[in-house]
């Protein structure tokens, strides 16, 4: 068994996750959102601010408004986590809208949209997006300028029916299923910024880290769901045999085996800053945390094999993945 | 949340996590397509049944004669569809394709012959129908499971044709994605019952995987989207509206009106409860009248006035329909009284039709619930007292093996039980499972008894030693063979002490020689059956009539609405043909509620 080693000072969840940008249907024309550095933004619509507090009077909400607003409220939404990807293979792609059969009523839907651009892993360099907007959204209801009471989604009210009354639980579950969607139809890298949202809100330091005792099933379940994929590739063990807990001492984490098995303990952060960045495997180690963040390179922990302790890697981001960039120590 | 709690959802959670990489393992599905007909067959219909409507109405005596050449057809459908059940999936479905490309250019042709002839068919098929979904529906299969099994006998014959059959992966632990998702659905529900979760956390669970496999193309959407309203009922545990239940026992025979379809009205029972009085009714069918049944709607009771009530206050009462089958000889069903009698009601005179005498209704007689006798885990029942809900749960399960063994038993060739089996690994698997490991040794001892297979996950959760089967069990076995029971009706009128916040009631029984149908109304939430999905039981009854017999009861068919429901047990084996009573008792989450009532046979039916 591996001992934990002394807590490190980790860089902000999100250092190592690259700027993404996404076109969506916004009215008659097709907008941009950016997410960088934890928070994403409507980049043309400059006076959102403003037309987040109009619609909240009762008129329009522009489509990419009512996804900044739908990102903030569901930042430290622990479903993201049970529905969002579980590795960069899982793929989760959300079928076309057909309004009915997801959201139990018609005139619902969402709007397709795609990552824009090109830079590593396929999503745009920060540099090519100049234009800021006072709306931002960098967690649950950060920033947002307005009260946490307005809900909207793709500009029409999701909680009314028609006639304006508040529905029952069925169609806030489907509202909140249409909005969860909306989101995820963003694409897979934003589907892992999303992820690492809600990771980060739970983990140490987050705005959620304080109930974290309530959220603990679902938080081992996120960890599992992930770190199990990643034990595999790392190590070709059964799933079965991997066992996970939520670790929440200090240091880095646990790992121990026991003839084929596996007990793995990692704190909630790990999901946001190394498994989000596509950090879980890096040259047939399992990495634990990241210890220092420069994009595109950065040093982790990660354990070579069964019982070894952790070592010191330099790691870049080359084409879309990670590479060793020097020998451990 | 208590670490017990903690621990539920944890297991639930994970137990997720592994269905989510199990189904993803799988082969990908097609493109899920949208609920109801095949495309194919959708778009032929569109084009049919308008014409078809028209055509049916103006070739009526086309369609009788069709139909009454469809009659052995229909008399033997159930045992030919039973050895057809084998290859129905393969021969259907191109059946279907070709059916409906066939159809779309013969439109105009066949809306003259086929329409009215299956059109006649479908309503001679009609009660058989009824009687094959009350049968299937009291073997607690859902849909889904139905589904399963089938594909199970399909592989099971298809691997005879290949030798293949002793494939160790043909068997109903194969589970697709929706079958998956319902069976984690069920054991979600079943540590709910057992007291071992929290209800909205294990709804979150379950919601959250069908959207984890809906948003992975996985399963298709509508079933994401009836995840959630399918738990509503196990969270909002609502229970019987407060007020006053009676039960007033009627059992008189009546005759219908010349205009009816029936030839006389057999009225079993009043019951009145604060939110609505019903009647239970049968009655046989009018010969000479037996072309009403093809007018749409059927005039039940004649075309002019149906049957009205006034009280001794002289209030007026109008009587509706409400729910009904029917066959060639006979109907059944349950009358409406509108509005509901209030308090203090004397009596009701009811008329059937226009110038029939009144049937003079007793309710200040009425029988009343006692609500502090009779109820708890210490009061009589079939089974022994269970000591808390995951045992009896457990015990809920034998008891549908033992109804089917008794009442069908060829059934037990595909009842499986891999589901209990599931619920048991997960309350043993967090730790809930020793106060019901003696219902784990009874289900196995029974099962071993009954020769079903026992799935290693409930093997493995046996007690040391083994465990004998409660006396009631064993009678019931026992005398599983006789056909002696009496044959008649009884209006068998009784409302019981209110249970885990749900009120029964008696409203008639008729026996038969092999057993007997009782009909039961019921309020509350958690009488709603789910229909559509595996589901624990979350009642069982047990009757013993005063000759000492016992009496095991399932559903045979049921109704729901607004956290009502209207039931038919059947029980069985048969009664004792000198029983002048019967103790009923349903047993539930906390404990048990029985009532007896006289067997004052009131003469046949039939």
């Amino acid at each position: 068994m591996t001992e934990p080693l002394p807590g490190t000072a980790n860089p902000p969840w999100w250092a190592l996750l690259p700027s993404a940008e996404a076109r969506v249907s916004c009215g008659e024309e097709t907008h941009a959102l950016r997410w960088d550095q934890g928070a994403l933004t409507a980049l043309d619509h400059p006076d959102a601010e403003e037309e987040l507090v109009l619609a909240a009077l009762g008129g329009d909400r522009p489509a990419c408004v009512g996804l900044i607003e739908s990102w903030g409220r569901r930042g430290d939404d622990l479903q993201v986590l049970a529905v969002g990807p579980r590795s960069a293979a899982d793929e989760v792609s959300i079928p076309a809208a057909d309004g009915p059969a997801w959201s139990g009523g018609p005139g619902r839907g969402w709007l397709a949209s795609a990552p824009a651009g090109a830079g590593p892993f396929g999503w745009p360099r920060a540099s090519l997006l100049a234009r800021r907007t006072r709306v931002r959204s960098r967690g649950p209801m950060a920033s947002m300028g307005m009260s946490a009471g307005a809900r909207a989604v793709f500009g029409r009210p999701m909680l009314r029916a028609r006639g304006g009354r508040i529905r029952g639980g069925a169609d806030r579950a489907a509202g909140r299923r249409e909005e969860l969607f909306s989101l995820l139809a963003l694409g897979p890298e934003f589907q892992m910024r999303l992820s690492a949202t809600v990771a980060g809100a739970w983990g140490d330091g987050g705005s959620r880290a304080g109930e974290r005792d309530r959220a603990r099933p679902a938080l081992t379940a996120a960890l599992a769901g992930r770190l199990v994929p990643a034990a595999r590739a790392w190590l070709g063990i059964d799933p079965a045999r991997v066992h996970v807990s939520l670790y929440e001492d200090a240091g880095w984490g646990r790992l121990a085996f026991s003839g084929d098995r596996l007990d793995a303990a990692l704190p909630v952060g790990w999901l946001a800053s190394v498994w989000a960045p596509g950090l879980a495997v890096i040259a047939g180690h399992l990495v634990v945390a990241v210890t220092e963040a420069a994009w595109p390179g950065a040093t982790v922990l990660a354990v070579p094999g069964p019982g070894a302790d952790p070592v010191v890697l330099k790691v870049r981001a080359v084409d879309g993945g990670w590479i060793r960039a020097e020998g451990a120590r | 949340m208590t670490s017990a709690q903690d621990r539920a959802e944890t297991y639930l959670r994970l137990r997720a996590e592994a269905e989510l990489r199990r189904v993803q393992a799988l082969p990908r599905p097609d493109p899920p397509a949208p609920p109801g007909l095949p495309e194919p067959l959708r778009d032929a219909a569109r084009v049919i049944l308008p014409f078809g409507r028209r055509a049916a109405a103006a070739l009526q005596p086309l369609a009788e004669s069709a139909g009454r050449a469809l009659q052995p057809l229909a008399e033997d459908a159930e045992e030919a569809l039973r050895p057809l059940a084998r290859n129905a999936l393969d021969a259907v479905a191109p059946f279907a394709q070709n059916v409906a490309r066939s159809l779309e250019p013969l439109t105009g042709q066949v809306i003259g012959t086929v329409l009215p002839a299956a059109e006649e068919a479908a309503r001679r098929l009609h009660p058989l129908a009824w009687q094959a979904a009350g049968r299937l529906q009291s073997l607690q299969w859902s849909g889904e499971r139905r589904l399963q099994l089938w594909r199970w006998q399909v592989r099971r014959a298809t691997g005879s044709f290949y030798g293949t059959s002793d494939d160790p992966g043909a068997g109903p632990g194969d589970l697709s994605a929706d079958e998956g998702l319902g069976r984690f659905r069920l054991v979600a529900r079943s540590l709910i019952e057992a007291g071992a979760i929290d209800a909205g956390a294990a709804e979150s669970a379950v919601e959250d995987l069908a959207i984890a496999l809906a948003a992975r193309s996985r399963i298709g959407a509508h079933m994401a989207a009836m995840s959630g309203l399918a738990d509503e009922p196990m969270r909002v545990s609502a229970g019987p509206p407060h007020g006053t239940y009676l039960a007033v026992p009627v059992g008189t025979l009546i005759p219908a009106s010349p205009e009816s379809g029936l030839a006389n009205v057999r009225v079993y029972a009043l019951v009145i409860g604060p939110d609505r009085a019903i009647l239970t009714a049968s009655g046989r069918m009018a010969a000479e009248n037996l072309r009403s049944m093809h007018l749409d709607p059927w005039p039940l009771f004649g075309q002019g006035h149906g049957p009205t009530a006034v009280d001794d206050r002289g209030n007026s009462y109008q009587i509706h329909q409400d729910t009904g089958w029917n066959d060639e000889e006979s109907w059944g069903g349950i009358l409406r009284l509108v509005p509901v009698p209030p308090a203090g009601t004397g009596w009701l005179d009811l008329t059937i039709s226009p110038g029939s005498a009144p049937v003079r209704l007793d309710v200040a007689g009425a029988s009343r619930p006692d609500d502090a006798a009779q109820s708890g885990p210490d009061a009589a029942s079939g089974a022994d007292a269970a000591s808390g809900p995951a045992e009896r749960m457990i015990d809920a399960a034998a008891t549908e093996l033992l109804h089917l063994a008794v009442g069908n038993g060829h059934a037990l060739r595909w009842h499986d039980l891999s589901g209990i089996a599931d619920v048991v690994a997960a309350l043993e698997a967090i730790g809930a499972l020793e106060p019901a490991r003696a219902a784990v040794g009874r289900l196995i001892t029974l099962a071993g008894r009954l020769g079903v297979d026992v799935p290693p996950a409930l093997a493995a959760a046996a007690p040391p030693v083994p465990v004998e089967l409660p006396d009631a069990w064993n009678d019931v076995m026992a005398n599983s063979q006789l056909r002696d029971g009496p044959r008649g009706v009884t209006p068998a009128a009784a409302v019981l002490p209110e249970l885990d916040s749900a009120r029964f009631a008696l409203a008639g029984l008729r026996s038969d020689e092999g057993g007997a149908d009782l009909h039961v109304m019921a309020w509350g939430s958690r009488v709603v059956p789910h229909y559509l999905e595996d589901s624990i039981q979350a009642w069982s009854w047990w009757a013993r009539d005063d000759r000492g017999r016992w009496h095991v009861a399932e559903e045979n068919s049921s109704s729901a609405s607004d956290g009502h429901a209207e039931l038919t047990l059947r029980l069985i084996p048969a009664l004792h043909p000198e029983a002048t009573s019967l103790e009923v008792a349903v047993i539930g989450r906390s404990g048990q509620a029985s009532a007896t009532v006289p067997l004052d046979w009131r003469g046949r039916d039939d």
